[in-house]
């Protein structure tokens, strides 16, 4: 079947949160010039809040699997690989046993979120130094060793099977956690909204925000649950108890340590935002804590335009949204 | 494909090359884009984000960018100095200057600090923020290098430079984000690892985070003169008197040895004599070395050893290739060890009275001072050594304005050089100092050639092929030891072949040495060169073996080259050392 035209017309993005064209970036292997090229599926899923990936490995694996071959055989690969956080080490048997006699390896690394970053995955697979590559040239012309290689989030490869079989529906997994609810993958519509996700008045009702996107990723207070879910497509739901500057804390923390420290924004600019959160919780004067926000919102403005690479732009998201939704929580 | 094509820059048309950034075009066109970790030298790391620009592809949105690693593309518009790009670059600037501790008074970088430059552009005054580097590591443990990572601000350029000019992996990240460190392996001292001094590193470091290990105090304290017994005895290389001059304001390769005599004999001191003169005598020793070689033909090729971080190289990783070293002593020791010998005598002096100070464009000097091998004659041979740099800063502190000092002559008679003496500080120059006595005296005196210009240039690798009488001598002239360790792998594996080979380990030879004045890139390293040559070609004498006062100094030592008095002063002795 002609798996390029079917790709096309389904209008499958990549599902590790990036969302370009699927059809695309392997159209791009394909026509590139070198004749070695190399398939990866990026299954480092480093943030904490999405483990939706971890869902495709326990329960649709030999699909994952699949379309990784499907991929191989379209860019003419010469060898395929799974990049596996360690974090998963768990699965690695399971998996090992489905790759028996097929061109496809497991390459486990420690993780980390910012493996995520398709360019530090290959340089860690490269046993390179741990920080992003500049992007052009993008990895489907010049990818691992330096060969042209498609990278696709494992549910992609999942969907990518689907495609091939005619089941295919536009739909994702979302990863749902919190207050008041157990831990579940959910498959929705990819245009879900946040209440539609929930999908529960009782609990709807007691919730006051949520996080969308992870750690990385913004907060969105109940009157705006009808937003689609962007992304990742990770849904942190807290309680009306719940503080949106305690949550805020936790996401600097976190990137604060995936931080690489390539680059200036980044890796002062997550410092001293996490050293001025200190201060605003010891501030008294609604004053001071102005001049805090505004010096707060300009160090994630100059991270969110002059980083490196996403990591640093993405630190505005948590920090602009919790300071203008929810200013009286801090 | 087309070569140049449009585009905008603050909205005007202007043509750009295909394949070339945004810094680039803007050079090109007298468009000032401030930089930090840039460095033309080097492949950009993109790491500081100050040279920011907002860019939009194909009439799409606009979008900020760094001009020193995004590529021109057709239908691109640029605008320089928007409100947002100010805005965000002025407080990246602010947030580096809170990750650098201020320790101007004994930094290299203290006439011409770039951050202080882009503070005053950028109106950064102070910084909001607090200091955060208090738990900083000093390395002092080499005798070249000073590694100080409080003023550190992380733009990679050191490892570029290690990895990139030098080919070595010294320098590594350890940890990550802002606790990141950039220094040698596993975060132990230089002195732990297989660094060779060239200085790159230092030369490529916009925060004066590396810098010389100085030895300003102790060459100071010798200066005010309390043991009246020490005479005191200055001895520059040939490359230093075209690069002071860039210390004070004026153009690189402006020859100012006149006046920086002037300046060191008011400073305190009593000799002043021309390492160049040392050049004559190593071209002399060298070149009977390798006619010997080349008749026993016995430990060919021959590799040149007069710089340090080449020998400690091949000390560390090629202890196969230590036969070939010539045994020939750098020109700053033979000269030292001439100073100590027969100008000792001439003036009636204990030489353990004399303190030789060597001015250098160099680090590993001061690595090469100090080694046991090079204390066998004298001990020391020579007591310090300066870099460039430092020279400058002491002038400075004399507030001695050197372009206009009177000028005086080298002191004879260690002072009177040949022009082959002249260009050993520009890659090629050993070679053809040594090209231009021994074509001569294998030929019997016949040939009397003096320009070989084919190993003259800045480039890496270059070759030559020189017919003597029937002879035929391949040579080879490399700088970057990056390149040497090509060329040592083509030799091995039997695809080139030679018979004698210089090897300098900075880029350009010693004029872009690690102890030279920083800024130095291509542009610069391709004036200092100029100067070399053109003072050449106007020197009486043009070949090492003509020069009368060499003559007589070999006759006072009553020895020939290779023999003799001559034969223990002039050569030296190497060590295998463990590759850590």
């Amino acid at each position: 079947m002609d798996i390029i035209k079917a790709l096309k017309e389904s209008g499958l993005v990549g599902l590790g949160g990036a969302g370009f064209s699927t059809a695309t970036k392997w159209q791009a292997v394909k026509d590139s010039c070198e004749k070695k090229r190399f398939v990866v599926c990026n299954l480092s899923e480093g943030e904490p809040g999405v483990f939706k990936d971890e869902f495709v490995i326990q329960r649709h694996l030999s699909k994952m699997i699949s379309g990784i071959e499907i991929a191989a055989e379209f860019v003419n690969a010469q060898k395929s690989y799974i990049f596996l956080n360690d974090k998963y080490k768990y699965y690695q048997k399971k998996i090992e046993k489905n790759l028996k006699g097929k061109k496809i390896e497991v390459f486990i690394d420690n993780g980390r979120y910012l493996c995520g970053e398709e360019t530090v995955m290959l340089q860690v697979m490269e046993g390179k130094t741990r920080q992003p590559r500049l992007k052009p040239p993008y990895p489907t012309n010049s990818g691992l060793f330096g060969y042209p290689t498609l990278i696709n989030n494992a549910e992609t490869f999942y969907r990518v099977k689907l495609i091939a079989d005619g089941d295919y529906q536009p739909k994702r997994f979302y990863s749902l956690f919190g207050d008041y609810i157990p831990k579940k993958v959910v498959e929705s519509d990819l245009s879900s909204t946040v209440e539609e996700i929930i999908n529960s008045e009782k609990i709807l009702s007691k919730i006051k925000f949520a996080r969308i996107g992870g750690l990385s990723g913004c907060f969105l207070p109940r009157r705006e649950f009808n937003k689609q879910i962007t992304g990742t497509g990770s849904v942190e739901i807290f309680g009306k108890r719940r503080n949106v500057f305690n949550a805020l804390c936790q996401s600097i923390i976190f990137l604060k340590n995936e931080s690489c420290g390539k680059c200036t924004p980044c890796r002062e600019g997550i410092y001293r935002i996490a050293e001025e959160l200190n201060n605003i919780s010891e501030s008294k004067s609604l004053w001071d804590k102005e001049e805090i926000f505004s010096k707060i919102k300009s160090i994630a403005e100059a991270a969110k335009e002059s980083s490196f690479c996403p990591l640093g732009a993405s630190v505005a998201n948590p920090v602009i949204s919790a300071i203008n939704l929810f200013p009286e929580d801090f | 494909m087309t070569k140049s094509f449009e585009v905008k820059l603050n909205n005007k048309k202007i043509t750009a090359l295909y394949g070339e950034s945004v810094l680039d075009l803007a050079k090109r066109n007298n468009f000032h884009i401030p930089t930090l970790c840039y460095h033309s030298d080097l492949e950009p790391n993109g790491s500081c984000r100050l040279c920011l620009v907002e860019i939009s592809c194909n009439k799409g949105g606009f979008f900020v960018a760094t001009a020193c690693n995004t590529t021109v593309t057709e239908g691109m518009e640029i605008k320089l100095d928007t409100p947002k790009v100010k805005r965000i670059r002025k407080l990246n600037l602010e947030m580096l200057l809170s990750d650098h501790i201020q320790k101007c008074s004994d930094c290299n970088w203290k006439y011409d600090c770039e951050l202080k430059k882009l503070a005053k552009e950028f109106g950064v005054t102070e910084s909001r923020f607090s200091e955060r580097r208090r738990k900083f590591k000093i390395d002092s443990k080499t005798p070249s290098i000073h590694w100080d990572s409080s003023k550190c601000i992380e733009c990679g350029n050191c490892i570029s430079a290690c990895q990139q000019i030098t080919g070595l992996d010294i320098l590594k990240t350890e940890y990550r984000g802002s606790s990141i460190v950039f220094g040698p392996k596993d975060g132990k001292s230089f002195a732990d690892t297989n660094c060779v001094f060239c200085g790159q590193c230092i030369l490529h470091c916009p925060a004066g985070s590396l810098q010389e290990k100085t030895e300003l105090p102790e060459v100071e304290k010798l200066l005010e003169k309390k043991n009246k017994k020490n005479i005191l005895v200055a001895q520059f290389a040939p490359s230093t008197r075209y690069s002071i001059g860039e210390l004070f304001g004026l153009e690189p390769g402006i020859n100012l040895e006149k006046k920086l005599i002037t300046a060191l004999k008011h400073i305190g001191f009593d000799y002043v004599f021309d390492v160049n003169f040392g050049a004559d005598i190593t071209t002399l020793e060298e070149a009977a070395e390798l006619i010997e070689r080349l008749e026993s033909k016995k430990n060919l090729p021959m590799f040149t050893s007069c710089c340090p971080a080449w020998v400690r190289y091949v000390e560390i990783f090629h202890h196969e290739l230590i036969p070939n070293l010539t045994t020939t002593k750098s020109p700053t020791h033979c000269l030292a060890c001439a100073v100590k010998s027969f100008f000792a005598k001439k003036i009636k002096v204990n030489p353990k009275r004399i303190i030789n100070v060597a001015i250098m464009p160099c680090v590993a000097k001061k690595y090469e001072a100090k080694l046991p091998e090079l204390k066998e004659s004298y001990n020391p041979e020579i007591n310090h050594s300066l870099t460039v740099r430092e020279i400058g800063r002491l002038i400075k502190k004399h507030n001695l304005d050197i372009e206009n000092l009177a000028d005086s002559d080298f002191d004879s008679p260690l002072g009177n050089s040949s022009g082959a003496g002249t260009i050993y500080g520009a890659s090629g120059g050993v070679m053809e100092s040594a090209l231009r006595t021994v074509s001569s005296q294998l030929s019997d005196g016949k040939i009397n050639k003096i320009d070989f210009s084919e190993v003259r240039g800045l480039d890496g690798i270059k070759s030559a092929v020189v017919e003597i009488d029937g002879i035929k001598l391949e040579v080879a002239v490399v700088s970057g030891l990056k390149n040497a360790a090509k060329l040592i792998k083509d030799l091995k594996s039997g695809v080139v072949r030679y018979n004698y080979i210089e090897v300098m380990a900075c880029p350009g030879g010693c004029l872009g040495g690690g102890g030279q004045p920083i800024p130095t890139d291509s542009k610069i390293r391709e004036k200092r060169k100029a100067g070399f040559y053109t003072d050449d070609k106007e020197k009486p004498i043009r070949k090492a073996h003509e020069n009368n006062d060499v003559k007589k100094l070999y006759s006072a030592l009553d020895s020939k080259p290779l023999e003799g008095r001559a034969g223990r002063l002039f050569h030296r002795k190497f060590t295998k050392r463990r590759k850590k």
